[in-house]
């Protein structure tokens, strides 16, 4: 297996904060990998870095096959991305967000026209082509911005926390994309706060404190920690936080 | 450029389909020009006044004759004494009063419960009669004051232009960019392989579209409506506007780099642009009426610059050879506040 995410002591300080402490770890292509850790764990700062919207103080990173240094474009154009927050246009309809995007990344007209009818269609969203994206229920939105990030059959998809706020059908819902887009030969590079999810993970590493504490599949670290689930691998890991949760 | 193409048309359709920002921002340029063309006006149309002449002379008819003849005052009616003046001063029935003595000395009252008007009376008045006035012993019984609008009644024309250009390129620009920030947008943006100035350009882009079409039709009201006569060369007018434009739009860029919810954007745009432009680039009250300290503040205000050289050109008809200081200054603000932006731009993400 090749990897497509590659880190060594990888760290990131504000002043004499260190949000991200000397990570190493490897994401291998076509996996699902879960990045989880608490609040304030330093997730997202490690994500920016990866994704190429933050500099790292130290240490290195390749994301497929680039380095986060010197070649923040050239990943750019090989990863997608889906933020916490709700990443399409509540103000255009759904076909213009999925022509916007196809836009952004480069896509020809033919393309971005297959690719719609190819979405419309998988998510069912066949008679909502013409409604605002405003009026669609979170879990279409999430699943919709889900097939936007990977528009361009990028490498590698990065989810911050892409599932926040619906039901666990939905998210369930969320998690068939996740996967066929795996089987597509897509990596998924997700962090979440659900650990049911976690345990949908090819692998997980959980950050405490701006390190990575424990790496390894849902089921090892499960038998390592004596645990019946991954909440409970989560919580005995997280008691050992020493920053206060923001 | 597909790329660019497409972001373009997404600002124009967030445009567009925000009815209310819509009508307002066309709207906003002619509700400007009629407020401060009719209703915040100084100018005295068909002031009724009274005589009282004491003097039985035929030159009061004379000058009753020359008042009535402007469009600034209409006879009231002739009265018999003092009293009379001043039961219809307090019933608000006239606006000012001619007494001529029997020593044949000329008095004009104004009613100054609003000074700037009651001053601009009796210039009016004066100015009028000046030619009869030598014949007569001439004293005032009011104090002038200054009054800033009576130096041109088309000073505000260059000023809304300044105005609305500042509020839409400036402040639009930055609640749109920080509307992305706040929505998440502007992260899957930055993700994206697009590059931000190409993100800024197109978010600009409709904004400066709009401007335009605000500024001419701001040219053709006061053209055809005020009937203020445009002198100079239109298109230095409308080169200025681009310039001043792109001054603002960089403002407007750099409030987005440093604020992250759509109402501080809002808040700052007000008072760091739009309180400076109405109150310290001469629009409104004169600069050099100002204490120095203030005078070296409104030197940073880009509107006082625009609004200085808008004047020359299209008021006093002057070319661009004399306005050569205020594009240089307008140019320097431009390159300084969009180097400024960009860095904090990058350091931002």
């Amino acid at each position: 297996m090749k990897n497509v995410i590659e880190t060594d002591r990888l760290t990131k300080r504000f002043g004499i904060f260190t949000a991200v402490d000397q990570i190493s770890f490897e994401v291998e292509e076509g996996e699902i990998f879960g990045f989880l850790g608490a609040n304030g764990a330093g997730k997202t700062t490690a994500m920016r870095m990866l994704c190429g919207l933050s500099v790292p103080t130290s240490g290195k990173a390749r994301v497929a096959g680039f380095d986060v240094y010197k070649q923040q474009e050239e990943i750019k154009k090989h990863i997608g991305y889906m933020s916490q927050k709700f990443s399409l246009y509540n103000d255009l309809k759904v076909w213009e967000n999925i022509r916007l995007f196809g836009g952004i990344y480069g896509l020809s007209k033919k393309q971005i026209a297959a690719k719609t009818e190819e979405f419309l269609y998988a998510l069912g969203l066949e008679s909502e082509r013409d409604t605002m994206v405003n009026s669609l229920p979170l879990g279409w939105k999430q699943k919709l911005a889900f097939s936007v990030a990977v528009i361009h059959e990028p490498r590698i998809v990065f989810l911050d926390e892409p599932t926040g706020g619906v039901d666990p059908v939905t998210r369930r819902q969320f998690w068939e994309l996740i996967y066929q887009a795996s089987a597509r030969g897509i990596t998924t590079f997700v962090t979440t706060h659900y650990m049911d999810e976690a345990e949908y993970c090819n692998r997980v590493s959980i950050m405490v404190d701006g390190r990575i504490e424990a790496f390894n599949t849902p089921s090892a670290l499960k038998i390592t920690f004596k645990a019946n689930n991954m909440n409970e691998v989560f919580h005995a890991l997280a008691r050992k936080a020493q920053r206060i949760d923001n | 450029m597909r790329q660019f193409g497409s972001f373009i048309r997404k600002e124009f359709y967030h445009i567009l389909r925000d009815k209310r920002t819509m009508t307002i921002l066309l709207l906003m340029p002619i509700i400007l020009i009629i407020l401060f063309g009719y209703a915040i006006t100084t100018e005295i149309k068909q002031s009724p006044f009274v005589v009282l002449d004491n003097s039985f002379d035929t030159r009061t008819n004379q000058l009753i004759e020359q008042l009535q003849a402007s469009e600034y005052f209409t006879l009231y009616s002739k009265v018999s004494n003092v009293e009379e003046i001043e039961n219809l001063f307090r019933q608000g029935k006239i606006r000012m009063a001619l007494v001529v003595s029997p020593t044949n000395d000329l008095q004009i009252l104004a009613d100054a419960t609003d000074p700037n008007e009651a001053a601009a009376l009796i210039q009016y008045a004066q100015a009028i009669l000046s030619s009869q006035l030598s014949t007569f012993n001439f004293q005032l019984s009011t104090h002038l004051l200054y009054n800033p609008q009576m130096k041109s009644a088309y000073n505000f024309v260059p000023g809304v232009m300044g105005l609305i250009l500042i509020l839409i390129c400036a402040m639009m620009t930055s609640v749109g960019i920080v509307k992305e920030k706040e929505m998440g947008t502007m992260e899957v943006l930055l993700v994206s392989p697009m590059k931000p100035v190409y993100i800024v350009l197109a978010k600009a882009t409709p904004y400066l579209l709009i401007s335009l079409i605000n500024i001419i039709t701001i040219l053709l009201l006061s053209r055809f409506l005020l009937e203020v006569p445009i002198v100079g060369s239109i298109w230095l007018v409308l080169g200025l506007s681009v310039l001043y434009a792109l001054v603002a739009l960089s403002l407007g860029l750099l409030i987005s780099t440093i604020t992250d919810t759509q109402q501080a954007a809002m808040l700052i745009s007000w008072v760091v642009l739009m309180l400076p432009v109405m109150l310290l680039s001469g629009m409104i009250f004169p600069i050099e009426n100002m204490p120095w300290i203030l005078q070296i503040i409104s030197d940073i205000v880009p509107a006082k610059w625009y609004i200085i050289a808008v004047k020359d050109v299209m008021i006093k008809g002057l070319g661009a050879e004399t306005i050569l200081k205020e594009i240089g200054i307008l140019a320097l603000m431009f390159v300084t506040l969009t180097a400024l932006s960009v860095k904090r731009f990058k350091i931002r993400l």
